[in-house]
């Protein structure tokens, strides 16, 4: 929780900067400097994905089938996010958009900002942070009244990061281990998942 | 943005090498989390200096929230429905309670 706290503060601290300077700020160079930021946090996310990937590949136990579960996640968060179009003047591709975060607010939101607008760059930023505060709520929840296995969905592609230790706490050591792959898959899938729905044209 | 994918598959064969130690995961780990702030300190002055997105910013916040709750519960049910048909998964959970 004192996390989230941080990540509120430090946009918080950012709009206050921006609204206070807005001529200083020159839109130009403040897309440069978040295109190579997002490259140099990408490298690092990567070299993560890379080393843990090494460290899975001891654990045998997991069959391949453990890929349906992100599948699963990712195809019922679209599922839900599309549903959103009906009530909001938003197309189908901007919510879906949204929803593709996997609650990976700090890519998705720089992401369309970048590749679409700030105004659903916020969306993406706002949803994304609520899904992952949805997900430190509900995790504990359907562990113990759904099932351990259902209490890693809320997490999406957090289940590798800031939800694991929650996770792990409420269940046990294998539901972990599916929640730590599901989380891997999530989050390599999402910074090709959003360019691609930006590309689609439909709606 | 063709470079954003690129440091990332760069990153993952980086990663998957054996030039990275453990004890420089764990620096990683920091390095990854100032980067963020930086990032989130960026985006936040993005949003900040655009008048309009500012006095928008409660019907954002309202999307926001209505899209995040919808995709969290379809990823439940999804999964819900999942385990419900694959029996390795509660074969999983089983195996876990014998031991």
């Amino acid at each position: 929780m004192k996390m989230i706290g941080c990540i509120v503060a430090a946009v918080l601290a950012g709009i206050s900067l921006g609204w206070l300077l807005p001529s200083v700020i020159n839109s130009q160079v403040l897309d440069n400097v978040i295109t190579y930021v997002l490259a140099a946090m990408l490298f690092g996310v990567g070299i993560s994905i890379g080393h843990n990937r090494r460290e899975l590949v001891k654990i045998k136990a997991v069959g391949w089938r453990i890929l349906l579960v992100p599948l699963a996640i990712a195809a019922g968060s679209l599922l839900g996010a599309s549903i959103a179009s009906l009530f909001f003047n938003m197309s189908l591709k901007e919510v879906l958009v949204v929803g593709a975060g996997f609650g990976w607010y700090s890519l998705s939101s720089v992401l369309i900002t970048q590749l679409y607008n700030a105004e659903l760059g916020a969306i993406a930023f706002l949803a994304n942070v609520f899904r992952e505060l949805m997900a430190f709520v509900l995790i504990p929840f359907l562990a113990i009244h759904v099932g351990k296995v259902v209490a890693i969905a809320p997490g999406g592609a957090t289940t590798m990061d800031s939800t694991l230790p929650i996770i792990a706490k409420m269940t046990d050591t294998s539901t972990a281990m599916i929640a730590f792959v599901s989380g891997l898959i999530l989050t390599t899938l999402v910074p090709f998942l959003i360019p691609l729905l930006l590309t689609i044209h439909y709606g | 943005m063709e470079i954003v994918i690129i440091s990332l598959l760069a990153g993952c064969l980086l990663g998957a090498s054996n030039m990275i130690t453990e004890r420089w995961i764990g620096h990683l780990d920091k390095i990854v989390m100032i980067i963020v702030f930086i990032l989130l300190i960026a985006v936040g002055i993005g949003i900040g200096s655009n008048q309009e997105l500012i006095t928008n910013l409660t019907i954002l916040g309202w999307k926001a929230l209505v899209i995040a709750a919808l995709s969290t519960v379809g990823s439940i049910f999804a999964l819900w429905f999942l385990v419900s048909k694959a029996n390795f998964l509660q074969n999983h959970v089983t195996k876990e309670k014998q031991l």
